[in-house]
C-alpha cells in the first residue's frame, strides 16, 4: 500500500504547513514579547528579534500597583473554575429535560433559552448591573460565578443535540432495569455525552478567562482584577503603551487555557462504541 | 468519578460563596460607619500603568498622613473607564472622587452627578486656588457652578519632525505663519518627499476649532442663559474644509482610517518619519518623543500672534466630587492635596499634565527633563497671546462631533462635497443643540 | 416543536417510573413534573438574572433615558426614529448582515474540512488539534485584534509580503469592502471552536457504523454522505445557529480595529458597535435599548426559520423533533 502512505503522509505535511501558517499570527506574538519594547513595532515585519530579552516577562510579573500578576492570574482562575464547574453540570442537568422528556411548554421554554444569547451585552449589561446592585453583589465574583450554576444556552443546546445522537433503545433498556429520569441520567446518558461536556468545559473556562465586561463592573478592588483587566491597563490609548509587558504577559495568560484545553481534549476524542454499554 | 468531580465543585463553590459572603458585608459594614473617624474616599481614575503606580503610591502617601482616611482606588483604561461611569451613575454610586474630562462634564454636572465645586475652589478655600490660573476655573465653569476642578492644562501646539522637515528644505517662520502658509507647507513636504504633510490626533474637530479661532469665531458659544449655539460663518466652514479635502486629495494629509485606527503613539506616521508636522497638544510632546528617535521640536501653531489670540489654554483633565458623596469636605482636602501639594506633586510628576498650580510647576521644573521642561516653557511663553478658554463642550457634544467626523470622512474619500457637508451639518448640529436645550 | 408534542404524547403510553411517590400519577403528569424538575435551575436563572434586565431594557426602550438622569417617557420614539431617520442603523445593519452571511459559512465550512482531514487516525491528530485550536483561545481579545489590525495595516506584515514580492501595497483599511473583510478573516481565522465541537461530533458516531457501511461496500464518499453527514447533522445545525446568533452580536473585533469608529467611514460599524456609540458615548440608552430589542427580534426570526428548515435535513436518533 506504498501509494497509499504516500498519500497520507503527503496529506500530513499539507495540513501541517496550513497550521503553521494559520499560527504566524501567534507565532508573532510569542516572538514579538522577547523583542525589546521599542523595537516591537519598530521591526513588525521581521519575527525574529534582533535582541532577546526577558525583560517584557520581567517587567509584566511584577504586575500593576504593586500586585504581582500571578494574582490577576489567581483570581481568573477562580472564576473560571467556579463558573465552568457550574455551568457544564448544570447544563447537562436541564438538557436532559429538553431532550429527552415530553412536557407541555417545552418548545416555550426551549425559546426562552435561545432567546438568552440574542441580547447585546451592552444593553443587558445596565439592567443587570442595577439589579446585582440592588442583590448587594456588587464588589464580589458573585455576579460573574452564580449565573452560571443555572445553565448557559450555547451548553444547553450543544448537549441537547449530543443526547439527540443517542438511541432511544439505551433509555429504554435502563428503564427495564428499574432506572428512574435521574439514574438514566446519571448512568446512561452522562457518560455519553462527554465529549459534549468537555467541549463546554474548555468553552466556558476560555470566556470565562477572557471576559472583561464582567469583571470589569463587578471587581472594584484592583487586588481582585482579572487577567483580561490588567492586560488592558498595559494598553493606554492616551499615554504610552507597554506592548512589550503586555504581549508577554498575553503568551502567559494564554497557558492556563491550553492547559485546560489539554486535560480535557481527550475526551473529545475518545470514540464511543454504543455496545459495551454495561 | 464524575460524581467524586460533582461533588468537589459544589463544596468548592459553596465555599467560596460563603466566604464571599462575609466579606462583601465586612465592607457594608466599614462604609456605612458614618459618623465614626474613619473615612473611606472611593478614588478612580482612568490611565495607564505608569499613571495607576504612581498614583496608587500617591494614595498610600496622603493615607499615612491622615490615618482616619481610607482610600479604595479603581482604576481602568480610557475606554472602559467611561462605560463603567455611567452604569455606576444609574446605579447611583459614583466615586467620591474621580477624573473627569471635558467631553463628559457638561454631560455628568448638568445631570445633578457632580458636585459644584465653586464655594470649595475659592483662595485659601479647602482646594486652595491661590496659584492656579484663574481663567482655568473660570472657563471651567458651567453657567456658575464649577463641576470639576482643573488640574493640568495644555495647549495646542504644532510638533515638528525636524529630521522629516530637514529632508524636505522647506522651512517654517513659525512666528509668523498664517493659515496659507501652513497650507503651502503641507503641499510642499509632501510633494518634495512623497510623505504627508501633516497628521493630527483624529478629530477634525480640533483643527477646526483653531481655525475657527485665528478667524475670531468659534465652534460653540453661549448665551447668557447658558444656552449654546454654533458660532461659525458658512465661509470659514468651507474655506477650511475645502482646503482639507484639497490636502487629503493631493495625499498631502492622510484619509481619516489612518489615524483612527491607531491605537498608540509608536504607530503614529508622525513616529514613524511619515509626516513632517503634527497638530496636538502639548502633554502628547513627550508621548512622541518616547516614541520616535527623530528630533521632534514644538513650536506655535499657525496665526498665533494674530489678533484674534487663537490659543488657549485647555484643562487637560479635572477631579470632581459626586453628588451623592457623604465625605464631600474630605474629599475636596484629598483633591487639594493631591494637585496642590509639591509632596504628591515629586510622585506624580507631570505624568498628567503641566498642573494648572504655578508653585507645583516651579517645583517640579528642578528636576524635569528637557522635554518636560520645553512643555512647561511654551506653556509660561504663550501667556501673552492666549485668548479666553474655549467654551465647555455642550451637552450632545459627542453626537455632533460625531457627525463632523463621520461627514467629514465622506468629504475626505470623495463622497460628498463641502457645500453638502455645510448645509447638512449645521441643521443637525442646531437640531442636537436643540434637543438637549 | 409541535409535531414531536403529539408524536411523544402518543409515545407514553409507555411510562417512565419516577422513584416513590409519583409512581402513580398519569404518564404525561409524570413527564410534566421531571420535565419542569429538570429544566428548574434554567427557569430559576432565567426569572432572576435575565427576565428582570430584559424587562428593565424593554421599559428603557421607550423612554429617553441616558443613564444619569431619570428616563422620560418618549413612547414609540425611539423605534419611529431609528427606522425613518436614522441612515447609520441602515448602515450598521448592512454591514452586519454581511458579516454574518460571510463569516459564518467561511468559518463552518473551514472548520468541517479540518475537523474532516484531522479526524482521520494519525500520529499528528493530537498535534493538530491543538494547533488548529490555538488561534481561537487567543480570542476575540484586545491583543488578537490589535495583532491583526498590524498585520493588515499600511506597514503590516502583508504588506511586507507584498512588497518583497514586488506588488503594491493594498490599504485594507481604506475601503468599507476590504476593512470589513479583515473582520471577516478574522472570524474564519478563530474556526478552532467550530471545529472543536465537529471533531466532538464526529468521535461520537460510532464506528461500527463505518464497519458495516465498508462491510456493503461502500465508499468514501457514500460513506460520508449516509453516515456521517447524517449523524453529524445535529451538531451541524447548532454550529450554524449559534455562529449566526453570536456572530449577529459581534463587538469586539470591529471595536478594537477600528478604535470604536467603525471607520473607514462606517464600514465596520457592526450592529454591536453602533449600539454602543450610541449608549456610551452619546448617553442615548434608551435608544440603544430599543436597537437592541429589534436586532433580538431579528436574530429570533432568523433562528425560528432555521429551526423551520432544520426538520428536512437535521437526523435524530431519538426520533424527536
Amino acid at each position: 500500500m506504498e501509494a497509499g502512505r504516500m498519500k497520507k503522509i503527503i496529506v500530513d505535511v499539507i495540513i501541517l504547513i496550513c497550521a503553521l501558517l494559520m499560527l504566524y499570527p501567534i507565532i508573532w506574538l510569542i516572538l514579538s514579547s522577547f523583542k525589546e519594547n521599542k523595537d516591537i513595532f519598530k521591526t513588525a515585519q521581521e519575527l525574529i528579534p534582533r535582541n532577546w530579552t526577558v525583560q517584557n516577562y520581567i517587567d509584566g510579573i511584577s504586575g500593576i500597583t504593586g500586585i504581582p500578576f500571578t494574582t490577576f492570574i489567581f483570581n481568573s482562575l477562580k472564576i473560571a473554575v467556579i463558573a465552568t464547574a457550574g455551568a457544564i453540570f448544570s447544563s447537562a442537568f436541564i438538557s436532559y429535560g429538553f431532550a429527552r422528556i415530553p412536557f407541555k411548554g417545552k418548545g416555550f421554554w426551549f425559546a426562552c433559552v435561545l432567546v438568552t444569547m440574542m441580547l447585546p451585552t451592552e444593553i443587558i449589561m445596565v439592567p443587570q448591573y442595577l439589579w446585582f446592585s440592588k442583590l448587594g453583589w456588587l464588589n464580589s465574583i458573585l455576579p460573574l460565578t452564580v449565573p452560571s450554576y443555572f445553565g448557559h444556552a450555547f451548553f444547553i443546546f450543544l448537549m441537547i443535540q449530543f443526547i439527540k445522537g443517542i438511541p432511544i433503545e439505551l433509555d429504554e433498556a435502563a428503564k427495564m432495569d428499574g432506572c428512574g429520569r435521574m439514574g438514566i441520567f446519571i448512568k446512561v446518558i452522562m457518560p455519553l455525552i462527554k465529549p459534549a461536556i468537555a467541549t463546554s468545559a474548555i468553552f466556558s473556562f476560555y470566556w470565562k478567562w477572557e471576559d472583561l465586561i464582567g469583571p470589569t463592573l463587578y471587581l472594584t478592588q484592583p487586588k481582585n482584577y482579572t487577567v483580561s483587566i490588567a492586560l488592558k491597563q498595559f494598553l493606554d490609548s492616551q499615554s504610552s503603551s507597554n506592548w512589550g509587558s503586555m504581549f508577554a504577559m498575553s503568551v502567559v495568560s494564554l497557558l492556563p487555557v491550553i492547559i485546560i484545553f489539554f486535560l480535557f481534549q481527550k475526551y473529545i476524542i475518545e470514540g464511543i462504541s454504543t455496545t459495551g454499554l454495561k | 468519578m464524575k460524581k467524586f468531580f460533582m461533588a468537589t465543585s459544589l463544596v468548592a463553590t459553596m465555599l467560596t460563596l460563603a466566604a464571599c459572603g462575609s466579606s462583601n458585608s465586612e465592607e457594608a459594614s466599614s462604609t456605612a460607619a458614618a459618623g465614626d473617624e474613619k473615612v473611606t474616599l472611593t478614588f478612580s481614575w482612568w490611565g495607564g500603568e505608569l499613571r495607576h503606580n504612581s498614583t496608587q503610591e500617591a494614595v498610600e502617601l496622603y493615607e499615612e498622613l491622615n490615618p482616619n482616611v481610607d482610600i479604595q482606588v479603581e482604576y481602568s483604561s480610557w475606554d472602559d473607564y467611561w462605560k463603567k461611569l455611567a452604569t455606576k451613575s444609574a446605579s447611583g454610586d459614583l466615586p467620591d472622587v474621580m477624573q473627569m474630562d471635558l467631553q463628559y462634564i457638561s454631560q455628568y454636572g448638568l445631570k445633578n452627578q457632580l458636585s459644584d465645586l465653586s464655594e470649595f475652589a475659592v483662595k485659601g478655600g479647602a482646594i486652595d486656588t491661590t496659584y492656579t490660573d484663574e481663567s482655568l476655573i473660570e472657563g471651567s465653569k458651567i453657567g456658575d457652578e464649577l463641576f470639576g476642578f482643573p488640574i493640568s492644562k495644555n495647549a495646542l501646539s504644532m510638533l515638528t519632525n525636524t529630521s522629516a522637515l530637514a529632508d524636505t528644505g522647506v522651512t517654517i517662520d513659525y512666528e509668523n505663519w498664517d493659515f496659507e502658509d501652513w497650507k503651502q507647507v503641507v503641499s510642499d513636504v509632501h510633494e518634495k518627499t512623497g510623505k504627508y504633510g501633516m497628521v493630527d490626533v483624529g478629530d477634525i474637530a480640533i483643527l477646526f476649532s483653531y481655525y475657527l479661532r485665528t478667524e475670531g469665531e468659534s465652534l460653540y458659544t453661549y448665551d447668557d442663559e447658558g444656552n449654546p449655539s454654533l458660532n461659525y460663518t458658512d465661509e470659514n466652514f468651507t474655506a477650511f474644509f475645502e482646503t482639507m479635502q484639497g490636502l487629503v486629495a493631493e495625499g498631502a494629509m492622510p484619509t481619516p482610517e489612518v489615524v483612527k485606527n491607531v491605537k498608540s503613539f509608536d504607530e503614529n506616521p508622525f513616529s514613524l518619519g511619515e509626516s513632517a508636522l503634527m497638530q496636538t497638544w502639548t502633554n502628547q510632546y513627550n508621548l512622541y518623543n518616547d516614541a520616535t528617535e527623530d528630533d521632534l521640536s514644538l513650536d506655535l501653531v499657525y496665526g498665533a500672534n494674530n489678533e484674534n489670540n487663537p490659543l488657549s489654554y485647555r484643562q487637560a483633565m479635572f477631579y470632581s466630587i459626586a453628588e451623592t458623596s457623604e465625605y464631600k469636605e474630605e474629599a475636596a482636602d484629598f483633591i487639594d492635596w493631591i494637585v496642590n501639594s509639591t509632596e504628591a506633586a515629586d510622585i506624580l510628576g507631570t505624568e498628567r499634565g503641566i498642573s494648572t498650580n504655578s508653585q507645583v510647576v516651579e517645583h517640579l521644573s528642578a528636576n524635569m527633563t528637557e522635554i518636560e521642561k520645553e512643555t512647561a516653557d511654551y506653556l509660561t511663553d504663550i501667556a501673552d497671546v492666549v485668548g479666553d478658554p474655549e467654551a465647555v463642550p455642550p451637552l450632545g457634544y459627542t453626537e455632533i462631533n460625531t457627525l463632523l467626523n463621520d461627514m467629514y470622512s465622506e468629504v475626505a474619500y470623495g463622497e460628498k462635497d463641502v457645500k453638502s457637508f455645510s448645509d447638512e451639518f449645521r441643521v443637525k448640529a442646531e437640531e442636537v443643540l436643540a434637543d438637549n436645550y | 416543536m409541535e409535531a414531536s408534542k403529539k408524536s411523544s404524547i402518543v409515545k407514553n403510553k409507555k411510562s417512565f417510573p419516577l422513584m416513590g411517590r409519583f409512581g402513580t400519577l398519569s404518564s404525561e403528569k409524570q413527564n410534566n413534573i421531571s420535565g419542569y424538575l429538570f429544566i428548574s435551575p434554567f427557569i430559576i436563572g432565567f426569572l432572576s438574572f435575565i427576565v428582570v434586565p430584559m424587562a428593565m431594557s424593554l421599559y428603557m426602550s421607550f423612554h429617553d433615558y441616558d443613564m444619569l438622569s431619570s428616563p422620560e417617557w418618549v413612547g414609540l420614539d425611539n423605534f419611529t426614529e431609528l427606522f425613518t431617520e436614522d441612515s447609520k442603523f441602515i448602515q450598521s445593519l448592512k454591514v452586519t448582515f454581511t458579516y454574518v452571511l460571510t463569516a459564518v459559512p467561511l468559518r463552518l465550512i473551514t472548520a468541517l474540512a479540518v475537523a474532516l482531514l484531522i479526524n482521520r487516525k494519525s500520529k499528528l491528530s493530537g498535534a493538530y488539534r491543538v494547533l488548529f485550536y490555538l488561534p481561537s483561545v487567543i480570542g476575540g481579545s484586545v491583543a488578537v485584534s490589535i495583532m491583526w489590525r498590524n498585520i493588515f495595516g499600511d506597514t503590516g506584515l502583508i504588506n511586507g509580503l507584498f512588497t518583497t514580492l514586488g506588488l503594491d501595497p493594498v490599504y485594507f483599511f481604506k475601503h468599507q469592502g476590504s476593512a470589513l473583510g479583515v473582520l471577516v478573516l478574522l472570524a474564519a481565522w478563530q474556526f478552532g471552536s467550530s471545529m472543536l465541537v465537529f471533531l466532538s461530533g464526529l468521535k461520537n458516531i460510532p464506528n461500527e457504523y463505518y464497519e458495516a457501511a465498508e462491510m456493503d461496500g461502500a465508499g468514501k464518499i457514500r460513506q460520508f454522505f449516509s453516515i456521517t453527514m447524517p449523524s453529524l447533522s445535529p451538531i451541524l445545525f447548532f454550529n450554524i445557529v449559534m455562529q449566526t446568533i453570536q456572530s449577529f452580536l459581534t463587538f469586539t473585533p470591529a471595536y478594537i480595529i477600528s478604535n470604536g469608529s467603525g471607520s473607514p467611514m462606517n464600514g465596520t460599524l457592526v450592529y454591536s458597535l453602533y449600539v454602543y456609540q450610541k449608549a456610551f458615548s452619546e448617553f442615548k440608552m434608551g435608544y440603544a435599548s430599543a436597537m437592541a430589542w429589534v436586532i433580538l427580534v431579528i436574530i429570533g426570526t432568523v433562528t425560528l426559520l432555521l429551526f423551520a428548515t432544520s426538520k428536512f435535513w437535521v437526523h435524530s436518533e431519538s426520533g424527536e423533533g
